[in-house]
């Protein structure tokens, strides 16, 4: 029951990002990262046993140890990316508002 | 000393948000000391600030969204270096706290050419200046961490009255919109190699200055926007 909850999940979320693909939302990079990374996570589901080996040899007991720390790792990266993101269009604004403030101000001399 | 004793453009830059209240007499006091051109910077504001900066003899140049004071500051000095080539801008509080009496003291060492930059501090010496103990623990803890980050010793880091010469017009850029472009202001001393100086300053605080300043945990905030521009840039 579980697994048929998580690969619909899956299907949903992979869905998602065919969509801004195809509407250009995303560039073909973020596209590939994103099926890469449900493609990863559906085998996981079907063989547990594989996250074991991969831990083990990064010397992490439990596969599911290790994809709790990457996941982690994923988050703060995915949130550090929004934040430059955010910061760039919050500057973007402030140029636009400078310039635009003083090309009215320039108007409205002449 | 004044504008024309010294054959020198010299403008005040005055940025405010919401100073209706206060700005005319702020105005009226830059200008009871000789200085005729003043520039308000109008931070979006919601009142009668740009009105009553205009009747009050200021030319206003008003951003259209509310921005900051970071950027405030920054139209002000893009505006005036592209516009009237100065040869001295003198940054000003619009709350009341800065006294015109101090700007003459303040431009003395770009006058001499002793300094790029002036920066006024409320800690330099006993000048009269009394600071709530919160607000003194607060600004010191903010000194302590601009100086370790920049590696420029100062003595007050976040006081918005200073004065820029010639070479520091042309060379400070503020990318900085909130009331972090303070720390990035002294950051750029040592990256531009800016000769800089501090000048005692009398800051007056009153309830409405305190009550429109930042708060204490503001600076916290402050401190982390420095951090991650730094990892950022």
């Amino acid at each position: 029951m579980l697994k048929i909850i998580l690969i619909a999940f899956i299907v949903f979320a992979f869905s998602r990002a065919v969509l801004r693909f195809r509407d250009k939302s995303i560039g073909i990079r973020e596209f590939l990262f994103w099926t890469f990374l449900w493609t990863i996570v559906t085998i996981l589901i079907f063989n547990p046993n594989i996250s074991d080996i991969a831990a083990t040899s990064f010397g992490i007991g439990r596969g599911a140890d290790a994809a709790f720390f990457l996941s982690i790792i994923l988050l703060f990266y995915a949130m550090f990316r929004l934040y430059v993101k955010i910061d760039k269009l919050d500057r973007d604004i402030t140029d636009l508002t400078v310039e635009v403030s003083k090309k009215l101000r320039e108007h409205d001399r002449l | 000393m004044n504008t024309d004793s010294h054959n020198r453009n010299v403008w005040i830059v005055i940025p405010a948000y919401n100073e209706g209240a206060v700005i005319a007499g702020v105005i009226a006091q830059v200008r009871a000391a000789g200085y005729k051109n003043i520039l308000v910077v109008d931070d979006g504001s919601a009142d009668t600030t740009a009105d009553k900066a205009r009747k009050a003899g200021a030319e206003v140049l008003s951003l259209v969204i509310n921005r900051g004071q970071g950027a405030a500051l920054r139209t002000g000095i893009e505006y005036l270096r592209e516009t009237e080539d100065p040869d001295i801008i003198v940054t000003f509080d619009a709350d009341g706290q800065h006294r015109s009496e101090d700007i003459a003291a303040l431009m003395l060492p770009i006058v001499e050419d002793r300094a790029d930059v002036v920066l006024g501090s409320r800690f330099l010496e006993k000048n009269g200046t009394e600071i709530p103990l919160i607000r003194t623990l607060v600004l010191k803890a903010g000194i302590l961490f601009t100086n370790i980050v920049s590696g420029v010793r100062l003595t007050d880091t976040h006081n918005g009255f200073r004065a820029l010469g010639k070479k520091a017009i042309r060379e400070i850029g503020i990318t900085q919109r909130g009331m972090e472009h303070a720390s990035e202001i002294i950051d750029c001393l040592s990256r531009k190699q800016l000769r800089y100086v501090e000048v005692p300053v009398h800051i007056e605080y009153s309830d409405y200055s305190l009550g429109k300043g930042q708060c204490s945990s503001a600076f916290i905030k402050i401190g982390a926007k420095v951090i991650v521009k730094k990892l950022i840039d």
